[in-house]
């Protein structure tokens, strides 16, 4: 991919520059015209994109309304009677409208149900939204193959993460590892001293989805007394395991608290646009942030967590 | 306990309650669309603005088709189609009218600002604090933003701490020895634009240092002394530019250099050379004409220079200042004399920008691309949707927590704890989102802790009317104070006056505060100042002094964590930068544009300015 400052020389019109004023005065000409011309990629678990519409018409139409000039693609999968998914997809439906503000010139909107089923095309930046960690797992992968930096995210009830990989001309950076890798792989003694203790929820949750009472289904808040049970089994150090109210907050419920949806939304997305600007830096590799239950709620925090052999690549 | 930190206790909080959101723009759109999200079924918005086309980039609800229209109203209809079984009621207002009292406060469990200038949220502050209802405070710039809750008698109030004085330029530097583009600017705002195409030259940003020593007569007073013929009737409009230049750039310029000793320890300034007016006055004659007969929207694209980023060269100012002139005076005749600088009219834009790179031509200064002058002439706070809608959902968190505060009386208190949390571009110590414990009530507030405050002046020189103007309402930021010393009123104000007590009060304005009649004002009085609308009281302790060498003879000083407004003291060594946003935004802290990403373990230092 050639550097943003490379390839945007066109600049942008009288009528760009009156609608985007507020925003060329923040990050400057050239960010703009490399958002212009980028290409992104949004894949959503999922079949609600919430306040921006459910049908493709709707998400269309809202999206189109937002910025005539972005050329947009929305595919949402056809959901057969009764195998809906329960809940609005309030995150992904902030990250779109926040690009979509922003001026995103090439936009594709996937919403999928079946991760077999998902179609990937090139982009600049993959986004993929899934409650289940192992499915967002397997799609944060599949579009891995197509752009340079993809991201995934969840919020469930009061907790957000959010995850990064990036590449550089279809080799794996330092850092690069995937999201399971980065869960599950990691020995207590690579872990930073003081990690989130969303990280832990986050471990106990996918160490769930893949044991076989599971069978690859997401918990729920039935599942309470075997995901903590999970935590301790999975995380050996006492300080890095989830207080108990963080794991019970987690797994209430699979609609998302909208505010905390708003926050890693904003987030997520700002982190979109460093990458395809080159500006600012960029979280590395997790984001987490959650509103109760936990002593670090509150504070968003960004924590670089990877097995040791894969800091030295 | 079950369930106040959980999903479903916030919604329980939501339910029910009710909440005010001041302002409807940059927060106040994120913030309504993540209330009616959250379940928040019982919502009042207030914003007095109308759209404009710069607000869509980030004001989701608003489209193209709404510019013109209420924010409040247009963002109440987005909001209900996203949950129509809200309730919403909108006002198209100011927020500091009449109608919205202490007792419309009190009829809410809590107050949300998205807010875009200092004196409303200082007024907001009040009538919270007068209700007993907590306040959730917000501001963002750029991709910094701050959320902060004030709760009466257990956090900081909005007024704790000072806040930023906005930068104001002494007059004399304006007109006379300008060595800065922002000087040159504000004298093509300030002082030539409204001299042409406006009414009175009120300038908002030039200093009033030669004003206000005589008893207030001067009010009103058109401080404009450019020196411009009257254009002659029948006279083409560039003709009359072209006159216009030659006097202002080319002999008030002469005149000035002419004066020895104001040059002794710089450059004088260099008149306007007459080949740069010809050569102007050429490209606007040379220039392509539409064939139609509308009224071009810009006198720059009108002359092919549509680059905004570009600078132009003295000639090209030139013959953008003729061609502004001549579609101002001709297309916009019935507007000539009623006309200010406006950001979002072109025209006006196209002017300062060549009016005041020509004057930096001429001192000899930077010239500046309209691009840049439009911001900095216009103070315009940078934006976007992405910190907007991060503090959008901090407020809301906020709001859960103090309505879930209400509800569980047995809680242990330690998850719902009220944060003050800023939001960072860059992570600071792995942080994207830092939080801090609010302070507690400064006790030398004098808005929460009904703290003493001082006033320094000179009681023989300042008075009644500039106490009220100046002291009272913008360095306090009273809206109607009354003024009493020991048993005499010596002032009030409202729609309920007689008209002989206006008429005495307006008498009492132009006396000197020690020659009040009955208990006059000097050294050591105390004055009991009240606002009812806003039912707060200060005791004033006057302090009598002879002005400092240098200082001005009708200055004053008001001592306490007070500052906020300009307290009598502007002037060149104060930060630069503050300014009102055109919509939601304040200043919390400028960041460099284009800065490329640091390199690993290179850490931003942590930035943890208060907002406004």
């Amino acid at each position: 991919m050639a550097s943003p400052t490379d390839r945007h020389r066109e600049g942008l019109t009288r009528e760009e520059e009156e609608l985007l004023d507020r925003q060329i005065r923040v990050w400057g000409v050239d960010t703009q015209c490399a958002i212009r011309d980028s290409v992104v990629s949004v894949v959503v678990l999922g079949d609600d994109l919430s306040f921006l519409g459910r049908t493709k018409a709707e998400i269309d139409a809202t999206l189109r309304d937002m910025n005539p000039r972005c050329n947009l693609i929305v595919e949402v999968e056809e959901v057969a009677e009764g195998n809906q998914k329960p809940s609005e997809r309030v995150l992904a439906a902030e990250l779109i409208k926040n690009l979509t503000l922003a001026g995103i010139g090439n936009l594709r909107v996937s919403l999928v149900s079946d991760v077999s089923r998902l179609q990937c095309e090139r982009s600049d930046v993959a986004i993929v939204f899934g409650t289940n960690l192992r499915e967002t797992c397997e799609a944060t992968e599949l579009v891995a193959a197509k752009a340079s930096t993809v991201l995934c995210s969840t919020v469930r009830g009061g907790c957000g993460y959010a995850f990064l990989r990036r590449h550089e001309r279809g080799e794996a950076r330092a850092g690069g590892v995937p999201l399971q890798t980065a869960l599950l792989d990691v020995p207590a003694e690579d872990l930073p001293r003081r990690v989130n203790k969303m990280y832990g929820v986050l471990r106990a949750a996918l160490a769930f989805e893949r044991s076989e009472k599971a069978g690859g289904r997401a918990p729920g808040a039935a599942d309470l007394d075997a995901v903590a049970e999970l935590s301790q089994s999975e995380i050996s150090l006492e300080r890095h395991r989830p207080p108990l109210d963080l794991l019970r907050n987690y797994l209430e419920t699979q609609a998302e608290m909208p505010a905390v949806s708003a926050v890693v939304g904003g987030s997520l997305a700002q982190e979109v646009i460093k990458a395809i600007s080159g500006k600012g830096e960029l979280m590395d590799n997790f984001y987490f942030f959650s509103a109760y239950g936990s002593p670090d709620s509150g504070e968003a925090k960004v924590e670089l967590i990877r097995p040791k052999e894969a800091r030295a690549t | 306990m079950s369930g106040t930190c959980s999903v479903s206790g916030a919604r329980e909080a939501c339910l029910g309650s009710r909440v005010l959101c001041v302002g409807a723009g940059g927060i106040g759109c994120e913030l309504l669309k993540t209330l009616v999200l959250s379940g928040f079924s019982n919502i009042t918005v207030i914003d007095m603005d109308t759209i404009e086309v710069s607000n869509l980039n980030r004001q989701f609800l608003f489209r193209r088709r709404h510019v013109g229209q209420s924010k409040a109203k247009v963002a109440r209809e987005a909001s209900l189609r996203i949950n129509p079984k809200a309730k919403i009621v909108a006002h198209h207002a100011n927020i500091k009218e009449d109608q919205f009292d202490v007792d419309f406060f009190k009829s809410f469990d809590c107050v949300l600002n998205g807010l875009d200038n200092l004196e409303a949220r200082r007024h907001v502050n009040r009538m919270a604090l007068a209700a007993s209802v907590p306040l959730v405070e917000s501001g963002t710039a750029g991709y910094r933003g701050q959320v902060t809750v004030h709760i009466k008698g257990e956090t900081e109030c909005f007024e704790c701490q000072p806040k930023p004085i906005p930068k104001k330029y002494p007059v004399c530097t304006i007109r006379n020895t300008p060595d800065k583009p922002i000087h040159c600017i504000v004298w093509a705002k300030d002082l030539l634009f409204p001299r042409l195409f406006g009414g009175e030259a009120v300038g908002a940003e030039a200093e009033r240092e030669d004003e206000g020593k005589n008893g207030g007569e001067d009010e009103g007073k058109d401080r404009s002394d450019i020196e411009v013929s009257e254009r002659a009737e029948g006279q083409p409009a560039v003709e009359y530019g072209c006159v216009v230049l030659r006097e202002v750039y080319g002999d008030a310029i002469a005149r000035l250099a002419a004066v020895e000793d104001m040059w002794k320890d710089r450059e004088p300034p260099t008149p306007l050379s007459s080949d740069v007016i010809a050569a102007g006055r050429a490209i606007v004659q040379g220039r392509a004409r539409g064939g139609d007969d509308k009224v071009p929207t810009s006198a720059s694209l009108a002359l092919g220079l549509s680059d905004s980023h570009a600078t132009w060269s003295a000639e090209q100012s030139a013959a953008v200042f003729l061609m502004a002139v001549e579609i101002l005076l001709d297309g916009h005749a019935d507007r000539v004399g009623k006309l200010g600088f406006d950001k979002e009219f072109p025209l006006s834009v196209d002017f300062v920008t060549a009016a005041s790179n020509l004057r930096s031509h001429c001192y000899g200064i930077e010239p500046k691309s309209s691009f840049d002058v439009k911001g900095m002439a216009g103070n315009i706070i940078h934006a976007i949707a992405t910190t907007n809608a991060i503090i959008s959902g901090l407020i809301v968190l906020e709001a859960q927590k103090l309505l879930l505060r209400g509800l569980r009386q047995d809680d242990d208190g330690a998850t719902l704890t009220p944060w003050t949390t800023f939001v960072q571009h860059n992570p600071t110590g792995g942080r994207l989102l830092q939080r801090i414990k609010p302070l507690p009530p400064n006790p030398k507030c004098y808005v929460c802790s009904k703290a003493q405050v001082v006033m320094e002046a000179n009681t023989g020189l300042m008075t009644l009317g500039r106490l009220v103007d100046d002291v009272l309402r913008k360095a306090l930021a009273f809206a109607e104070p009354t003024v009493t010393v020991g048993s005499t009123m010596h002032y009030e104000c409202g729609d309920d006056l007689e008209e002989d007590e206006r008429e005495r009060y307006d008498a009492l304005r132009k006396r000197s505060l020690g020659d009040l009649p009955g208990d006059p004002i000097g050294h050591g009085s105390l004055v009991q100042v009240e606002d009812f609308s806003q039912e707060m009281s200060v005791e004033l302790l006057v302090c009598h002094r002879e002005p400092r060498e240098g200082e001005d003879p009708d200055f004053f000083e008001v001592k306490g964590e007070v500052k906020g407004q300009d307290g009598g003291r502007g002037g060149e060594d104060e930060p630069e930068g503050e300014g009102d946003s055109d919509s939601d935004d304040l200043c919390v802290v400028e960041e460099a544009v284009g800065e490329k990403r640091k390199g690993a373990g290179q850490e931003e230092p942590a930035k943890r300015q208060r907002a406004s």
